[in-house]
């Protein structure tokens, strides 16, 4: 399991890498919603990352702006 | 022979205990067995899930983010959520309601209908009967008040 702050960190550093080494792991790719992620943000679809987003923090009871908080971002 | 594999105190000892070919061979065999039973044991799939008292109490947390379903039980078995993450972020719920083998009681409006038909029948016969019965003891009645008075008048 990757450490949040670090994955944010790697994302920022090299987006592209971390992306085709997300793409080569098969566990993350059952992942639906990150297999979706990893599509819309293929397809530059940053709404529909937004919106993706927005609806995971609901069901999990937070909201984008308190993760990005605890995140330090 | 038999004799020879009772040790001192009376137990059966395996003959080939001793033997190093046959130990080696069981080393082996239960090397091999290791293995086959971390692959067996790896691919069976467990379900997640857990009883609950009430569905509320289920977090985003408890449904695994793989993409399979996760299956929460009330206590008394009276429903099941089956619950999985679609690849919007949101969480989807199936609700499986139990249903009972008992079947009600149900008397059906025809029979019942017909049968207070009958018993309404009845009832305006035995009427019928019991006006007749009323007007025979009436005659009757008259009948003996007249031999009365008739005895009277000859007094």
């Amino acid at each position: 399991m990757i450490n949040p702050v670090e994955f944010v960190k790697m994302m920022r550093s090299n987006p592209q890498q971390m992306m085709q080494s997300m793409m080569g792991n098969n566990e993350i790719m059952q992942n639906p919603i990150m297999n979706n992620a990893i599509n819309m943000y293929q397809n530059g679809d940053t709404q529909g990352l937004e919106q993706l987003v927005n609806n995971v923090a609901r069901q999990k009871g937070t909201s984008v702006e308190e993760m990005r908080k605890r995140l330090g971002l | 022979m038999y004799q020879n594999q009772m040790n001192n105190y009376g137990y059966y000892q395996n003959p080939y205990q001793a033997n190093p070919y046959y130990q080696n061979q069981m080393q082996q065999c239960q090397q091999n067995q290791i293995p086959m039973m971390n692959t067996i044991q790896s691919n069976v799939q467990a379900l997640s899930g857990r009883y609950v008292s009430d569905f509320s109490e289920i977090t985003a947390n408890d449904v695994p983010m793989d993409g399979k379903y996760a299956l929460f039980a009330k206590n008394d078995m009276s429903e099941v959520h089956a619950k999985v993450w679609d690849g919007n972020g949101n969480i989807n719920t199936i609700r499986f309601k139990a249903i009972s083998d008992e079947k009600p009681i149900n008397i059906p409006n025809s029979d019942s209908n017909a049968e207070i038909g009958q018993i309404l029948r009845s009832v305006d016969d035995l009427k019928s009967t019991i006006d007749d019965l009323k007007t025979i003891v009436k005659g009757l009645n008259q009948k003996s008040t007249r031999s009365v008075k008739k005895d009277g008048d000859s007094e």
